[in-house]
């Protein structure tokens, strides 16, 4: 008996936290509503104020097809081995698939003129709509000569390696490093994948979504003093 | 008869010449450099996390603990990230005023550079010298934003507020005063056979190998590369503004410290024509005040005293911060230049070449 209660008790718990949820949402508009009613004495400002809130619509950034000669060019040289490609804000964006060509078709690239690797970032997509997989790598590439930049993206799913591509640019040893230590994102065929900022016995990637900003920083303090106490 | 060995020597965290908190291992055959890796991490903030938990308006302060001796700088690439990202177009007074303050900026930091560099070689007259002459910037920097080194200036669609009054004048006496301050560093260095030997052919990097590297900024300049990301994609008022791209092709250090000398010659010549040119009208464009931006993605970069300072910005349209806010600190890839310079140069070599790369720590940890 004293089982089923308590197998009972979080489900009720949980019900009642709904319900807590369900009386806090009307007292919110409730407060919203009482400085648009001390408002509404001038009577041109209460109109449009009920239209405004309700939902917000989210603007997407506009996508246009490459159509300079230069992302023509590329595009070309590159044939099927580019899955996708846009330009937004000005910037040119190609798509590539991870696996063993990657590293090939990212030299072919270099080849192209793009000699300048400026940063390598690491996404987490698992809280945002409508991306491909968990993870993803943007490669930011600049052609020194012919002065265009380029972004070379990688979608991974969790766990994924990426073939590393330091052999074509040295820069990318330490990005690489980073988005390790930070993003949990393994590069496969390259030495000292370690640590870059975090001290090496971290516990963890904390820019995942599913960590907040504090997590791994109590536990990984604790461990210090019990070290430190073990060692004196 | 006598055993050789490599012996590793650690350099740093609290040594004097690294600037900040930077550990190097090194690997020593005699005095002789074999080997390097920096270690770095030691002021990491996680600034990219906090970001993520954090309004547009509030990562801002954020913006200028990275290289925390020209906050400016970093501001600008934030805020004009935000603004390729919104669509916004700019005034041309606050683009003239953010030109102005930025190379304002960009002077503080290479006077600071300067200093530094020159005590870690042993000259300290420099260091008193080009002290002085930053204390005249940062007050500009006080009477406009408030602090005086971390600045927070700027906001999305231009300034936060107009120009001071008095600003004009203090601007003009620093172009008066700064030339001869500037001839007197040269006196002091350019010829002086100590200086020289200390810096010609120490921490030689050539051009395919800085490029290979991702080196930036004076960095680069210094071993012949025409990249100033200035001239190459214009920005704010800097298309419409007179002045020349520093460039030298020592690839050792001396290179180097010419290249930051002259750019802070051109850095003048375009205070003083932003402040000539600087034109009437809005210093800010009509913004909403809780800033959402669509949803997207944006990389941005721009001249920062070090290098290429990028911002790289995804928005999921929803939130009224950062999705993901990911910083290209130039610090932090040009210590990567570290190790090919280094190698084969003795230990006394190092403090020259740590201060020629000019690592600011709170960029390259973030």
């Amino acid at each position: 008996m004293t089982e089923e209660k308590k197998t009972k008790t979080p489900e009720e718990q949980v019900a009642s936290l709904k319900e807590g949820m369900k009386k806090t949402e009307p007292e919110k508009t409730e407060p919203e509503k009482t400085p648009a009613a001390s408002k509404a004495e001038n009577p041109a400002e209460a109109k449009p104020k009920p239209a405004g809130p309700p939902k917000p619509t989210i603007v997407e950034q506009e996508h246009t097809p490459a159509s300079e000669d230069w992302q023509k060019k590329l595009l070309d040289a590159l044939g099927d081995k580019a899955t996708g490609n846009h330009v937004a804000s000005g910037e040119f964006t190609i798509v590539l698939e991870n696996g063993a060509a990657f590293p090939e078709t990212m030299a072919l690239i270099h080849e192209n003129g793009y000699d300048y690797l400026s940063d390598i970032s690491s996404v987490d997509y698992s809280k945002y709509e409508g991306a491909q997989k968990r993870f993803a790598l943007s490669y930011h590439l600049y052609s020194v000569a012919g002065n265009h930049r380029l972004r070379v993206k990688v979608f991974l799913e969790d766990g994924e390696a990426v073939p590393s591509v330091m052999h074509i640019w040295a820069t990318a040893d330490f990005h690489e490093r980073e988005a390790f230590d930070l993003m949990g994102i393994v590069f496969s065929g390259r030495e000292g994948l370690r640590r870059i900022l975090l001290p090496e016995d971290w516990i963890g990637h904390p820019l995942r979504k599913e960590l907040s900003k504090n997590d791994g920083n109590a536990a990984y303090t604790a461990r210090l003093v019990r070290k430190v106490r073990e060692d004196a | 008869m006598f055993k050789s060995e490599v012996i590793e020597l650690n350099m740093g965290p609290q040594h004097p010449s690294t600037h900040g908190v930077l550990r190097l291992k090194l690997k020593l055959d005699g005095e002789s450099i074999v080997d390097v890796s920096p270690e770095v991490g030691y002021l990491h903030r996680g600034v990219e996390k906090l970001a993520e938990n954090f309004t547009y308006l509030q990562t801002l302060n954020l913006t200028d603990r990275l290289d925390y001796v020209a906050a400016i700088s970093n501001n600008l690439g934030y805020i004009e990230t935000l603004e390729k990202l919104g669509e916004v177009e700019v005034p041309r007074k606050a683009k003239y005023f953010r030109t102005l303050m930025t190379e304002l900026g960009r002077l503080s930091s290479h006077l600071l550079w300067l200093a530094t560099h020159a005590l870690d070689i042993g000259a300290m007259t420099v260091f008193l010298y080009a002290f002085r002459e930053r204390e005249f910037i940062l007050d500009m920097f006080e009477m406009v934003t408030g602090g005086r080194l971390l600045t927070t200036a700027f906001r999305y669609g231009g300034l936060k507020d107009d120009i001071p009054e008095g600003f004009e004048r203090l601007v003009r006496d620093f172009i008066k005063i700064f030339p001869g301050r500037l001839a007197d560093y040269e006196a002091l260095l350019t010829k002086n056979r100590i200086w020289m030997k200390r810096t010609k052919q120490v921490g030689v990097i050539s051009a395919e190998e800085a490029i290979n590297f991702g080196l930036s900024g004076p960095v680069i300049r210094g071993s012949g590369v025409r990249f100033d990301i200035r001239k190459a994609e214009p920005y704010e008022a800097y298309g419409e503004l007179d002045w020349e791209m520093a460039v030298q092709d020592g690839c050792d250090t001396y290179a180097r410290y010419l290249v930051r000398l002259e750019e802070m010659r051109q850095s003048l010549r375009i205070v003083e024509q932003a402040l000539d040119g600087m034109p009437e009208g809005d210093f800010c464009t009509k913004v909403p005040n809780v800033l959402k931006l669509p949803k997207g993605e944006v990389y941005h970069s721009i001249e920062a005293p070090k290098g290429e300072l990028g911002y790289y910005l995804i928005s999921d349209g929803k939130g009224t911060g950062p999705y993901r806010l990911k910083v290209r600190g130039p610090s932090f890839v040009n210590l990567q230049g570290l190790k090919p310079m280094v190698t084969g140069h003795l230990v006394a070599d190092v403090v020259a070449i740590i201060g020629t790369l000019d690592v600011v720590l709170g960029e390259v940890d973030r």
